[in-house]
């Protein structure tokens, strides 16, 4: 039986995976990609919570429930905004998105 | 059960590591396609079998597969598909992301072991439906307005909008 500090272990590690690839990749989806990774560890760390702590009540599986339904609605307004933006660049380098610079 | 757990963690994490450093982009969708499977059977360790199954559908289903349509719409022309993430300008990344590791680490290790339950949890879509049906029915509600809303945002944002004129024009 793994324990709670196990699953929280995993949820770290994921999590600063998912940070490393935002951080040092280039390409604007892979930044969203390790996004996503984020806040499925987190999910994770959610869920472990649940279980392991106040298993007869619902709250854990909701709150998980709803932070994916939101991490949707970001990867869709997210991957529609580097659609736009390729439009206008041609590229989705983040190098090159310096729009704002003076 | 253990080896059950340490299985699926090393295939969520090789998997993982796949998704943010692969240099082709679609394999990076397709390992992290691999990873979303992964997070789904860690959901079924932990006896949470409606989030596995909605792990899945919304992500692997959904997410996935809008990223790599998203991946296929923006074909990188210069045909350097982004920077390797172990070059040496991206060891700051790593350095900032090892040391949020020791930080997390650090703080569910250093207070003494809680008190869990071992007693398995018999959770049956039935109660998630009650629950979200009588004591989370405003945030249910609400969460259906945020994902109309996004849904129009994201039509909105990625419009074309010369396309729109020209066809204006020309009625």
């Amino acid at each position: 039986m793994p324990t709670l500090t196990e699953y929280l272990t995993l949820a770290a590690i994921l999590f600063c995976i998912g940070l490393a690839g935002t951080l040092t990749r280039r390409n604007s989806i892979i930044v969203l990609i390790g996004i996503e990774m984020m806040l499925n560890a987190a999910n994770i760390n959610l869920v472990a919570f649940w279980r392991f702590l106040t298993p007869s009540t619902q709250s854990g599986q909701i709150f998980t429930l709803f932070a994916i339904a939101i991490a949707g609605a970001e990867a869709a307004i997210g991957l529609a905004l580097v659609i736009a933006v390729y439009r206008h660049f041609q590229s989705i380098n983040i190098d090159k998105l310096t729009g704002l610079k003076g | 059960m253990k080896f059950v757990f340490y299985f699926l963690a090393f295939w969520t994490v090789i998997s993982a590591i796949a998704a943010i450093s692969m240099r082709n982009m679609m394999h990076c969708a397709l390992a992290l396609i691999a990873f979303f499977m992964g997070i789904a059977g860690i959901f079924f360790s932990l006896h949470a079998e409606f989030l596995g199954a909605v792990q899945i559908v919304v992500y692997v289903g959904a997410i996935a597969v809008l990223i790599l349509f998203a991946i296929m719409l923006t074909r990188d022309l210069t045909g350097l598909e982004g920077s390797s993430p172990f070059s040496l300008g991206a060891k700051w990344g790593w350095v900032l992301s090892a040391a949020i590791f020791c930080a997390l680490y650090y703080s569910f290790h250093q207070q003494p072991s809680l008190p869990t339950s071992t007693t398995a949890p018999a959770m049956t879509v039935a109660d998630i439906g009650q629950a979200l049906m009588t004591r989370y029915a405003i945030p249910f509600e609400v969460i259906s307005l945020l994902l109309t809303a996004a849904l129009i945002g994201a039509v909105i944002i990625a419009l074309d909008e010369q396309k729109k004129d020209k066809n204006a024009d020309a009625h």
